[in-house]
């Protein structure tokens, strides 16, 4: 099948996730549907259990030997779920990329950067190792790492957590992918090294078409890149919306509860903070009805027994609830 | 302000520098700290990675040895305390950790080690007055009575630190450290820990040192807000005068970066730091914050600054703070040429030992 | 603690396995205790009528007899008995003393540590075979002085467990608590540390017993263990050696039980290992 460039850059039909351990099923992900256009930049938002990095996990093939994914990933037209080998392989890397939350563990230890980042070159592009060092010396540089010919030369521990982190995302754009799918990319590092991280990741969208899947727990950060925004809760969408839309009406319960408990730096600080009674979900839970049900502030009785279903609202949103915040 | 329960004075913490065990060189992982705490009070105590701030903790409460300066509780100094004595002292003073799930002993139920801290300062209850106490506690922190029989690993994160809290407060602590007690834990169930400590100190009047590097959870609990960087405090104030007026440049940094739960997108941040930030090392003689300051000029490369009062109940250690501009953001372009200056400029060698270049 | 012990004890009943494996050990040791008793022959009986013959039924000598007409079947168990006796005392005196040892050298830290695993480290460079030939010669063969040169290989190696062991559970945050939460040294080490350093001590102290009993086999196949006319499965093996043309059950029987032996240890300390180990800690 070729490459279909008309077609969105990652479409996401009713994916579910199912692990197996001795007669347990857990299932992290349940028929999520979902596109990102070219050049698009889409926000995923959810908290644990809600199966945000499992869904894109299993779009690049990386789940455990354990889990059985079903559904259907299109990457510009290209299926990937089950595809094979060779597929698979041209796309990883080269126009698929992703970027996860620990760089320490995402890096080779006992490989010099530049190693690891001419390897890429010289892997998926058959470039001559001369050639990848000298395009990873240029890419080091427009990631904004300083004395980019010692980095080069360096261990990963030799590095700060921010610079392994730019480092890593100049990797994985050393292929000029389509897509680069970041899951939680400044978690583990500071706030203010997180701002100069997104400020690369903005900067990158200006200059490429290159389109961002951004994973994360936290609105404020989504807000500040993302052109829509999906919400995830145990495992299935509950909303989805321009970012703008998102932002000033969110409909969705937990959507607003989730907005409001991230705490503001300006504005009356009241003494409690906003918060969601309960527990986060499981994901070898059974719900019936709306998995969000029991901490709803708007649940009816009728949230507990029928599950919503995810429906177009308005031009461009999507919402699956019975009993919305209102306008 | 009434006797302070707890005052830290010029604390200072080594540690080697170099990997070779016969080699005499130190840094300061904290130097010349010092603060109090009342009765009922939080403090706050705001930094990032390599602040020091975990282990300002730790050596509070002499769980790693500080090379100089003194604790004093209630006018007695921790520090030189024998041991019998600080173990008896160990129930007014009391720790939260940060992963809830590792500080719990995996192998002992929840009763069991609810009912720890009874054993040894309360050695003369009866069990039945212990069972008592601990579903008491239990119910006090919202968990159910029969969560005593289980395992730790059984409970989530959340759980899991209402279990550390209930531990922690089973001596009837008048000091309690939570550092980073809530970095762990879900976005949407942080607050339910925040509010739970904020109503035991409420009913209790204990005193609090609340250690985060999220700046908006640490504005609903404390009172006063001290930031840490590279090992010494930069700023003390009162948390509004912080959140609305920072003197020093770093807080200000720090608040420019934070991503508020706001529509608007995040403006890029109008003062920006060179480098992530670097382990604490000893500087010889200059400003902790020099290599990272924008604002920086000769005489912050000579001398370190003190923290020096310059409002009501404000200090900010800064030789400049008066030439800073008013805080406000500049616009996207100025931002992006101070993000491409600071990223030339910047001497980012950070874990190599410090071989400063001379700065303009 | 009660609670891991009972969860690791379900895991291994619904492990075949490790059911097979044990009830085997179990069944040789008692049959080892048992058999020679009821049986009409001793171990040091002689039947000159008998000498050297296969096993059968005939003449009441199930396994055969060795070359001087001794009763295979009791030599055999008799020999099983001690030396599962052997290995049995030996690995414990080097859990004891390995546990002790490097519980307190975990423990402490620092310069006491350091030197203690220095003695341990010179020990183990030592040619150990040399030291009990040397032993045997000035103070001659005996039960304590074989017992006591086993368990001097066996604690050293349990001693570098256990330090390893503790260094990594004394780092672990609930010990920081602990301290934090006013508990003395003694309290730590007994109601924190050992519970949670103990699931690998006795898998390996449990796969230590195979290797105390090849190495008492060793040294009674070298003729430093024990003397005629008891037996133990290294000198039955050792007996079985010279005759192995001539009449190979003599070196089977023993050889073969020792084997299945060897494998029933290892097979159930990996059981163990399995069941103790997946309780998420």
């Amino acid at each position: 099948m070729s490459t279909d460039l008309a077609a969105p850059a990652l479409a996401i039909d009713e994916l579910s996730v199912e692990y197996l351990r001795g007669g347990t099923a857990t299932t992290p992900v349940r028929e999520v549907s979902l596109t990102v256009a070219a050049g698009e930049c889409l926000g995923v938002v959810g908290e644990s259990g809600s199966g945000k990095s499992q869904i894109f996990l299993a779009a690049m093939d990386l789940l455990a030997a354990n889990a059985h994914a079903s559904g259907s990933v299109r990457f510009f037209g290209r299926e990937l779920l089950a595809a094979p080998r060779s597929v698979l392989d041209a796309v990883r890397g080269s126009k698929l990329a992703m970027v996860f939350q620990d760089p320490l563990s995402a890096l080779t230890p006992h490989l010099k950067i530049g190693v690891q980042m001419a390897e890429l070159l010289v892997c998926h592009r058959a470039t001559s190792w001369r050639e990848a060092d000298a395009a990873a010396l240029a890419m080091l540089r427009k990631v904004g790492i300083a004395d980019p010919w010692r980095r080069l030369g360096q261990y990963p521990h030799e590095l700060s957590g921010g610079m392994r982190q730019r480092v890593l995302i100049g990797m994985s754009l050393l292929c000029e992918p389509d897509l680069l799918i970041a899951d939680e990319p400044t978690t583990a590092l500071d706030v203010t090294v997180q701002a100069q991280v997104l400020e690369l990741l903005r900067a990158m969208r200006r200059d490429s078409c290159l389109g961002i899947v951004l994973i994360s727990h936290d609105f404020g950060l989504v807000a500040g890149l993302a052109d829509r925004i999906v919400v995830l809760y145990a495992g299935r969408v509950v909303e989805s919306a321009p970012a703008a839309q998102l932002f000033a009406c969110p409909r969705h319960p937990y959507t607003a509860a989730l907005m409001q408990c991230s705490p503001a730096l300006t504005g009356f600080a009241q003494e409690r903070m906003p918060t969601l009674a309960g527990q986060p979900p499981n994901p070898a839970d059974r719900f019936d009805g709306c998995a969000f049900a029991p901490r709803c502030s708007n649940a009816t009785p009728r949230c507990r027994v029928e599950r919503p279903l995810l429906e177009t609202v308005g031009a461009a949103a999507q919402l699956a609830c019975h009993n919305p915040m209102s306008t | 302000m009434s006797e302070p329960l707890l005052e830290v004075k010029n604390l200072r913490v080594e540690f080697a520098a170099a990997r070779d065990p016969l080699s005499a060189e130190v840094f300061a992982a904290i130097d010349d700290v010092s603060f109090e705490i009342g009765a009922g009070e939080t403090l706050g105590l705001v930094g990032e990675s390599g602040s020091g701030k975990s282990t300002l903790a730790r050596a509070i409460l002499r769980l790693i040895p500080a090379a100089r300066g003194q604790v004093l509780w209630r006018g007695r100094n921790l520090l030189t305390m024998g041991a019998q004595e600080l173990r008896s002292e160990r129930r007014n003073l009391q720790l939260v950790f940060q992963d809830p799930l590792a500080s719990l002993d995996p192998r002992m139920r929840i009763g069991e080690i609810l009912g720890e801290p009874l054993e040894i300062f309360e050695p003369s209850l009866s069990a039945t007055d212990r069972q008592i106490r601990i579903e008491r506690m239990l119910g006090k922190v919202g968990l159910a009575a029969e969560f005593a029989r289980r395992f730790p690993h059984e409970f989530s994160g959340g759980q899991c630190q209402r279990i550390a809290i209930a531990r922690a407060m089973m001596p009837g602590p008048r000091i309690l450290i939570c550092d980073e007690a809530v970095s762990s834990l879900d976005v949407s169930i942080q607050g339910q820990i925040v509010n739970l400590l904020g109503d035991l100190q409420r009913e209790l009047g204990m005193g609090m040192l609340f250690i985060s590097h999220n700046l908006g959870v640490v504005r609903h609990i404390s009172r006063r807000v001290l930031v840490l960087f590279g090992g010494s405090a930069v700023e003390l104030a009162p948390r509004e005068r912080l959140f609305a007026a920072a003197a020093h440049p770093y807080t200000r940094a720090l608040l420019a970066a934070t991503p508020g739960a706001h529509p608007q997108p995040l403006a890029a941040p109008a003062e920006l730091l060179a480098a992530e930030a670097a382990p604490a090392e000893q500087t010889s003689g200059g400003c902790v914050f020099f290599d990272r300051c924008i604002h920086r000029a000769g005489e912050c490369r000579i001398s370190a600054p003190r923290l020096e009062q310059i409002a009501e109940l404000h200090f900010v250690a800064c030789h400049r703070w008066r030439q800073l501009p008013a805080a406000a953001p500049a616009d996207e372009a100025a931002a992006g040429a101070a993000l491409t200056e600071f990223l030339d400029d910047a001497d980012s060698a950070i874990l190599a030992p410090m071989n400063r270049r001379p700065q303009p | 603690m009660s609670g891991i012990w009972r969860d690791t004890a379900r895991r291994l009943r619904s492990n075949r396995l490790a059911l097979g494996a044990a009830g085997f050990i179990l069944g040789i040791a008692l049959l080892s205790i048992v058999g020679p008793l009821v049986d009409a022959n001793r171990f040091d009986s002689l039947d000159w009528s008998n000498i050297a013959v296969a096993p059968g039924a005939q003449h009441g000598h199930w396994l055969g007899t060795d070359r001087l007409g001794r009763d295979m079947l009791v030599r055999t168990l008799d020999g099983t008995r001690i030396s599962l006796l052997i290995g049995m005392i030996a690995a414990s005196m080097s859990l004891v003393v390995g546990v002790a040892y490097g519980a307190i050298a975990g423990f402490a830290g620092g310069g006491i540590d350091r030197w203690m695993m220095r003695l341990v480290e010179i020990m183990s460079g030592l040619p150990l075979i040399f030291f009990v030939i040397l032993l045997t010669v000035l103070f001659g063969r005996g039960l304590f002085l074989l017992l006591s040169s086993i368990g001097a290989i066996g604690w050293l190696t349990m001693a570098r467990i256990v330090r390893g062991q503790t260094l990594s559970v004394r780092r672990r945050e609930f010990i920081e608590a602990a301290v934090a939460g006013g508990a003395g040294p003694a309290r730590i080490i007994f109601k924190h540390v050992v519970p949670n350093v103990i699931g690998p001590v006795i898998v390996y102290a449990m796969l230590t017993v195979p290797q105390m009993i090849l190495f008492e086999s060793f040294l009674s196949f070298l003729g430093l263990g024990i003397q005629e006319p008891h037996a133990s499965l290294g000198t039955l093996i050792a007996d079985g050696a010279g005759e192995m043309e001539a009449a190979p059950w003599i070196l089977l029987v023993p050889g073969g039980l020792l084997a299945l032996l060897l494998l029933s240890f290892n097979l159930f300390g990996d059981c163990l290992r399995d069941a103790l180990g997946s309780d998420g800690s």
